[in-house]
């Protein structure tokens, strides 16, 4: 249905994509696999028009095809769902979902309509919220349920989902799933980026692996194992993971009495030691960033916490960095980067003395060491941070609290579009933080994650910490069940 | 012109690194190059362009408003605005005039006006920062009422003084033919481009301006920083009214209007982004010597200000679309 041969696109100081090639049949779901950098997102902004390849042909169902922008693409049955959401945030869902191609009766929107189709749009994707909300004011998970939503008000005969999974928690992506079946089932097409593998082996149909801007390898999803493809991504054989910490911390750091927030949160009783690390689990909307939020001072709750030595009641993210708390945001580039400042800038910033004389020259030594231990990649640290890959971003931005020194570490969903590589040193500096006897607490929507990096989990539910989990003696399944259900073993017992 | 936009254009093909940093000394020497230009230009069709007392004329005129285009550029780098600075500075002139008039020393009755500004600049920034109020609107307020009051000092009316001699000299003395507001001009330059380069102050400027949310998650004060650029902004903005008042001679209650667009067309020109977080006060330096020669020029050439209004803005729109094409440059290269 769609072909894509040896797509060339150079960009100043870095080729893109190099003889890539891609072919989609009609009714599968097709994988984009490869690291952070491999090209992946620009053969996906090349066939969706954004960008125009330098050569190289794109054909759809046998005619060939020139994109000379976004319309284009949309015109020739092409939809994508951006990694960045492209939803207009002060908007109501309806409005996003039907902008452009409003229902209308004469010159009018046709308000009644287009409400009524988007809320069978939102139940088609499994969301429960309102098509009348503000998309500003619903949770990361939902408005990506929105996109989602969106490309399917088109008609289109390709969808694109560019990491669909990076904010929607297992719940979410379930009924996402029903939905790229229905699609798949109707004969569209589906083309799904994806880091997680257990994904791509239970949606996908067939995969490409792109490395260093070119296809290395097309499989057949059923008969190919994880480690072919990982090995196939990184183009070596995959190492073994390091075995998990057993660390059980050296003395208490942070016990959070309680933390509430009236109808958000209430939060009785957590503790993270010295060097120990923590998970925070649950479904998107359980309180897991609201927490992490509220323990930074970003949120104003009712708080009873010690930090040390520290009783601590209230207070603001300036005060909680000078008390030696940092963190890692869900939403790197609104929150964690300053994306056109330079990397050293960003790494530095919080490290700085004030009312100091020329802070950059020693800066620039005290950031070097995080930055190298992380293995960031860059050409210079004065290059803009906004160049770096999505990986590269994320480890300047827990660089910037290594070099500023810190006594625990909250990190928001610290993987969220990472691949394997970057995952591997990002968590292994995470670490490294812990032995030194950082305290770190860190909310993740990916499971096995948790269980493999943490010494206890607390599943949060509504709200509340309704569990505590050893994931060295408990089984995953039953903290995933917990996660859904909110229910403990016990309690059902 | 030309020059300006085929720079931008065709890059050199350069390594990842220094790119950016090259891309920025690009801007800087276009502008510096339209600048050097000019300069042959005016002295070529103008003789008495070149002469030391036109020169000693141009550094005079330029350097109030450039005073003032310098306090705007530590603001607009915070992604803020102030539209105050003319009214501020018409403020501060009166107030000079009229407390030497009730027989202050010059240095007192100097700092207090000069304190007038701080403290204006400390409220309009401090209602934008902590009360999350657009500065376009407060300053804008602030434009109004404080011209207002300027108005109020004396009824309407100007205010002669004694200028006494020695603010006499900073407002219209001259050292070894150079005259003193252009030294005080450059000064401030250098001075306030420390601070921005070399102080952990000014790279929190940069990081508020670049992303406010990102600072404060990164425990910076940002109202306190932001609300220290209005400060700064409000009393270059009262230096600049003092100087003035001390080469007229006298208090004018009309004086300094439009000296908001002047000073943020300035800062623009120089290629400071009005988004916050790019740019600094060498940009803006060059950029207001740049408008100041090309004002000479026209004068000494007999053309009217209506080439001048005209050339200046399309001056602005080309130093725009050449901050746009460095942009997309450096984005599509991410």
């Amino acid at each position: 249905m769609l072909t894509m041969t040896d797509i060339v696109k150079t960009f100043p100081g870095t080729r893109a994509c190099n003889g890539a090639s891609l072919q989609v049949a009609a009714g599968e779901v097709h994988c984009l696999l490869g690291e952070n950098g491999a090209g992946k997102s620009t053969m996906m902004k090349i066939l969706s028009g954004s960008y125009t390849a330098d050569s190289g042909t794109i054909t759809l169902g046998g005619t060939p095809m020139t994109f000379a922008s976004p319309i284009d693409g949309v015109r020739a049955g092409i939809n994508t769902i951006y990694q960045e959401l492209d939803l207009v945030p002060d908007l109501t869902v309806a409005q996003n979902l039907f902008l452009g191609h409003e229902p209308r009766r004469g010159p009018f929107v046709h308000r009644r309509e287009r409400d009524e189709r988007a809320a069978a749009a939102i139940t088609r994707v499994g969301g429960t919220f309102s098509p009348t909300a503000v998309v500003g004011e619903l949770s990361v998970s939902d408005q990506q349920l929105t996109a989602i939503a969106k490309a399917l008000t088109t008609d289109a005969r390709i969808v694109v989902m560019d990491e669909p999974s990076a904010t929607l928690t297992d719940h979410d992506l379930a009924a996402v799933f029903r939905v790229i079946r229905e699609l798949t089932a109707a004969g569209r097409s589906v083309i799904y980026i994806s880091h997680r593998l257990d994904e791509v082996k239970e949606i996908g149909d067939r995969a490409t692996v792109m490395r260093d801007g070119a296809t290395v390898g097309v499989f057949d999803i059923a008969s190919v194992t994880k480690e072919q493809l990982v090995e196939s991504m990184i183009g070596r054989a995959v190492q073994a993971r390091p075995p998990r910490r057993h660390n059980p911390g050296s003395g208490p750091l942070l016990h959070v009495r309680r933390a509430a927030i009236p109808g958000v949160i209430d939060i009785s009783d957590i503790t993270v030691g010295r060097g120990e690390i923590v998970g925070l689990a649950g479904l998107g909307g359980a309180g897991r960033s609201t927490l992490l939020a509220t323990i930074f001072g970003d949120r104003k709750a009712d708080l009873d916490m010690t930090l040390g030595e520290e009783h601590i009641v209230a207070l603001t993210p300036r005060t909680a960095v000078g008390l030696g708390i940092g963190l890692v945001p869900e939403d790197r580039k609104r929150q964690g980067l300053f994306l056109e400042q330079s990397i050293l800038r960003n790494a530095a910033i919080a490290a700085l003395k004030p009312w100091r004389v020329n802070p950059m020259a020693r800066a620039r030594e005290v950031c070097h060491s995080p930055l190298s231990r992380l293995g960031v990649k860059f050409a210079s640290v004065d290059q803009p941070v906004g160049q770096l890959s999505g990986g590269n971003q994320q480890k300047v931005v827990l660089a910037k609290w290594m070099a500023r020194g810190i006594d625990l570490l909250l990190l928001d969903e610290p993987t969220r579009g990472l691949d394997i590589g970057a995952k591997a040193d990002l968590f292994e500096q995470v670490h490294a933080l812990a032995d030194a006897g950082v305290g770190v607490l860190m909310a993740s929507s990916e499971l096995s994650e948790l269980t493999e990096n943490c010494n206890r989990i607390w599943v949060l539910h509504e709200g509340r910490n309704i569990a505590e989990y050893q994931p060295l003696t408990t089984p995953s399944a039953d903290i995933a069940r917990c996660i859904v259900t909110g229910r403990t073993k016990y309690a059902n017992d | 012109m030309t020059d300006l936009i085929d720079r931008t254009a065709n890059p050199e093909p350069a390594a990842v690194t220094p790119k950016s940093r090259r891309r920025g000394i690009i801007m800087r020497f276009n502008l510096l190059f339209i600048f050097i230009a000019l300069f042959v230009v005016a002295s070529v069709s103008a003789p008495q362009f070149l002469t030391t007392q036109n020169m000693a004329n141009l550094l005079q005129q330029s350097s109030l408003t450039g005073i003032v285009a310098i306090g705007m550029t530590v603001v607009i780098l915070t992604s803020g605005i102030d539209l105050s600075v003319g009214s501020v500075a018409a403020l501060s002139g009166m107030l000079v005039a009229i407390f030497i008039g009730v027989g202050l020393p010059w240095p007192v009755a100097m700092a207090l006006a000069i304190g007038s500004g701080l403290v204006l600049g400390g409220v309009m920034g401090g209602l934008s920062a902590y009360l999350v109020l657009p500065a376009f609107m407060v300053t804008l307020a602030g434009m109004q009422s404080i011209r207002g009051m300027t108005y109020l000092t004396t009824n309407g009316t100007p205010t002669t003084a004694e200028i006494p001699m020695g603010l006499r000299f900073l407002g219209a003395g001259s050292v070894a033919g150079i005259p003193v507001v252009g030294i005080i001009f450059v000064a401030t330059t250098l001075i306030v481009g420390f601070v921005l380069r070399r102080t952990t102050f000014g790279e929190h400027i940069y990081a508020v301006g670049s992303n406010a949310q990102a600072a404060r998650l990164s425990g910076l004060p940002v109202q306190r920083i932001t609300t220290a650029a209005y400060v700064i902004c409000g009393g270059l903005a009262a230096l600049t009214g003092v100087l003035l008042t001390a080469r007229l001679t006298i208090g004018q209650p009309t004086a300094n209007t439009g000296l908001e667009l002047d000073a943020i067309a300035a800062v623009v020109l120089g290629g400071t982004s009005l988004f916050g977080g790019k740019g600094g006060v060498l940009g803006t330096f060059i950029a207001v010597l740049l408008l100041s020669v090309l004002r000479n020029l026209f004068n000494l050439l007999g053309l009217s200000s209506f080439f001048q209004m005209l050339v200046t803005g399309l001056i602005l729109i080309a130093a725009l679309i050449m901050n746009y094409l460095i942009d997309r440059q450096s984005k599509s290269a991410a």
